[in-house]
């Protein structure tokens, strides 16, 4: 048994390694001037320097510090938005009896199935009939659409779980439909919200196509769409691709420490009470 | 309070009659149980009631005022479920207070509410506790407390205590029935438990197949039974059944089937019975209505027969018999210091003045 539980965790340790050793070599490479890494980054000497992630951050062409902002607000709107439209609609779906609705969770099932790239052109024409190109506001617009789906379809998955004499127990006691939902299906919803948050907000901040089809006057790219361009005319900078990929790093790991703990309360579902 | 009454309600889910044409009274302040088995609407008339399910047909009025398109929070009805039902992300301070909070109740009104009704179910302490910290019992007083602190007009109860343990059901059933002693409000408890529809209800309508076979007192439905279904259905060990027919010789009448041969006494000989005179019955003997000669000091006549028995079960307080009455199985619960031996052929003695008779055909009791 002890044997078996050794072997277990020298296994688990050498996948960790493997997996963690290129987000090692990144920070090598962010930390360090590249003649000390361009030929294996693992050797002495080890001069640390923050200079390559002040470069990104105020970089001319491509300033992480503005992008870091353009993202921030189309992550978060394009969270918030979908996250509270969906859970009313899949209170709705998972709880309203009415015409209509199998059809319906049909269209939203195969909506999950479309691929991205098929949407992009009708998509840049609508935002161009409605003058939503080029502004942060069609972005949240276009990520939320295309997050709704999978949205609705996990959290009416979850509201299924929840015993519905605890809606019958609120219409009695005297709440209508709103009330029953506010005051009593949200916050019961809030660890799967959580889960959906953290994941919609990283598919959102790492998303690079729906950016460039929309987004293309250089103050209001996100970060996604800077981190090429601070690649370099003629050679490849790599400490400053890499501080550039770290700083982008940073706000879903904070995102996801931060709601960690509801995130896996979430994804269990309603098995755990 | 209020009176509740059902006029012809019917509910059907698709094509499947759930409830079919019943009509219930229920007075103001009285406890009505509805019991039966799994599937026989006594559930799904409760939360039509509430204002759950909606009425396919017929009217249910509360306090007089016909309540058929009016919604749950409109009723002034508190239920309590099986589950309970509390909201799990309020503490039990305000699961209590949400129902009042909802009508607008001042604070200071709805904190005072809330503490006299949790003191007088003795969780005055758990007021700050979530309902995962409780135990069963204390979750069942939350959904109490729930409940009286509206102070409505009627209180429906779903199987509250099929949930509970054994022991602490029994305690709880005391402290319910107490309670209504107390509040004095009309309540409707829903259970498939006779013994909790025996102990508790004023009245009991009996259900089954989303019919109300009988509503009666206790007592009554006990010893009158109007069908025997309800005669099966409440009393433990349920009743004898054993196929007969009626006879007469010098003018008296007789229960005769295989095995045995009956006197009815006089006064039960009635017109009504004599009409079955040389027709197929069902005689109906309650296991307590059966003794042996050593119980009864005198006996009377043509009121014994034999059966052979199978098994006996020593409960300390009584004894259960299993015996074969020529093919047709009796059971009969006798004094547990008379001696029985498996196997032997056994005289009891059927007490005919408590005897019953039915239709083989209508299951309908004839005395």
């Amino acid at each position: 048994m002890r044997k078996r539980n050794i072997l277990a965790k020298s296994i688990a340790i050498g996948v960790a390694i493997i997996w963690a050793l290129p987000f090692i070599g990144i920070v090598m490479t962010a930390l360090r001037p590249s003649r000390e890494v361009l030929y294996g980054w693992w050797y002495p000497p080890f001069h640390l320097s923050i200079k390559n992630f002040v470069g990104a951050w105020t970089h001319p062409t491509a300033a992480l510090g503005i992008g870091l902002r353009n993202s921030v607000q189309v992550a978060v709107g394009a969270t918030v938005l979908p996250t509270l439209v969906a859970s009313l609609m899949a209170y709705g779906l998972g709880r309203l009896r009415f015409p209509g609705r199998g059809p319906l969770l049909m269209l939203i099932g195969l909506l999950l199935a479309l691929p991205q790239q098929m949407i992009a052109w009708p998509l840049f024409r609508e935002m161009h009939a409605m003058g939503l190109l080029n502004s942060l506001t069609g972005l949240i617009l276009a990520h939320s659409a295309w997050g709704l789906p999978w949205i609705v379809f996990f959290l009416r998955g979850y509201i299924e779980t929840l015993p519905v004499e605890l809606e019958e127990a609120a219409r009695i006691d005297g709440a209508g439909r709103l009330k029953t939902f506010l005051y009593v299906i949200f916050p019961l919803m809030l660890p799967a919200l959580a889960s959906v948050m953290v994941l919609q907000f990283t598919w959102v901040w790492n998303d690079f196509f729906l950016a460039l089809i929309l987004i293309f006057d250089p103050n209001k790219m996100v970060l996604t769409q800077r981190i090429p361009l601070l690649r370099g005319q003629y050679h490849v900078d790599w400490g400053l691709l890499s501080a550039g990929a770290l700083i982008t790093m940073l706000v879903p790991l904070l995102v996801f420490i931060f709601l960690q703990r509801y995130f896996v309360k979430g994804l269990i579902g309603g098995a755990v009470k | 309070m209020a009176e509740v009454l059902l006029k012809e309600v019917t509910k059907k889910f698709g094509d499947f009659v759930a409830v079919n044409h019943i009509s219930l009274e229920v007075r103001d302040g009285e406890f009505v149980v509805l019991v039966g088995p799994s599937g026989c609407g006594k559930t799904t008339t409760l939360r039509m009631i509430a204002g759950l399910e909606e009425v396919t047909e017929g009217e249910i009025y509360i306090g007089g005022r016909l309540v058929n398109d009016v919604p749950p929070k409109d009723r002034d009805i508190a239920m309590v479920f099986q589950n309970y039902a509390l909201y799990p992300h309020m503490d039990v301070y305000n699961n209590m207070a949400f129902g009042l909070k909802l009508r607008k109740i001042p604070k200071k009104e709805i904190d005072r509410r809330v503490r006299e009704v949790a003191k007088m179910l003795g969780i005055e302490d758990k007021l700050r506790a979530k309902p995962r910290e409780l135990s069963g019992g204390q979750r069942q007083r939350v959904a109490l407390g729930r409940a009286i602190v509206r102070n409505p007009k009627v209180f429906l109860f779903d199987e509250p205590l099929s949930n509970l343990d054994a022991k602490l059901r029994v305690r709880m059933r005391a402290e319910l029935a107490e309670l209504h002693q107390r509040l004095k409000t009309t309540s409707i408890y829903v259970t498939h438990d006779q013994v909790e529809a025996m102990t508790l209800g004023h009245r009991i309508a009996v259900m089954k197949e989303g019919v109300i076979q009988q509503y009666a007192d206790p007592q009554t439905i006990y010893d009158q039974p109007a069908n025997m279904f309800v005669a099966g259905f409440i009393g433990s060990p349920p009743m004898n059944f054993l196929r007969a027919h009626l006879t007469e010789s010098d003018g008296k009448v007789y229960v005769e089937g295989e095995g045995f041969k009956l006197l009815i006494p006089a006064d039960k000989a009635t017109d009504e019975v004599r009409s079955f005179l040389g027709k197929d019955v069902v005689f109906g003997i309650r296991p307590e209505d059966l003794r042996t000669p050593e119980m009864v000091r005198e006996p009377a006549p043509e009121t014994s027969f034999t059966a052979r028995v199978r098994v006996r079960e020593a409960l300390g307080d009584e004894l259960i018999v299993y015996a074969d009455c020529s093919g047709q199985e009796i059971i009969a619960k006798l004094d547990p210091h008379v001696r029985v031996n498996v196997g032997e052929e056994t005289t009891f003695i059927a007490m005919m003045e408590r005897m019953h008779l039915f239709d083989p055909e209508s299951e309908v009791a004839i005395i």
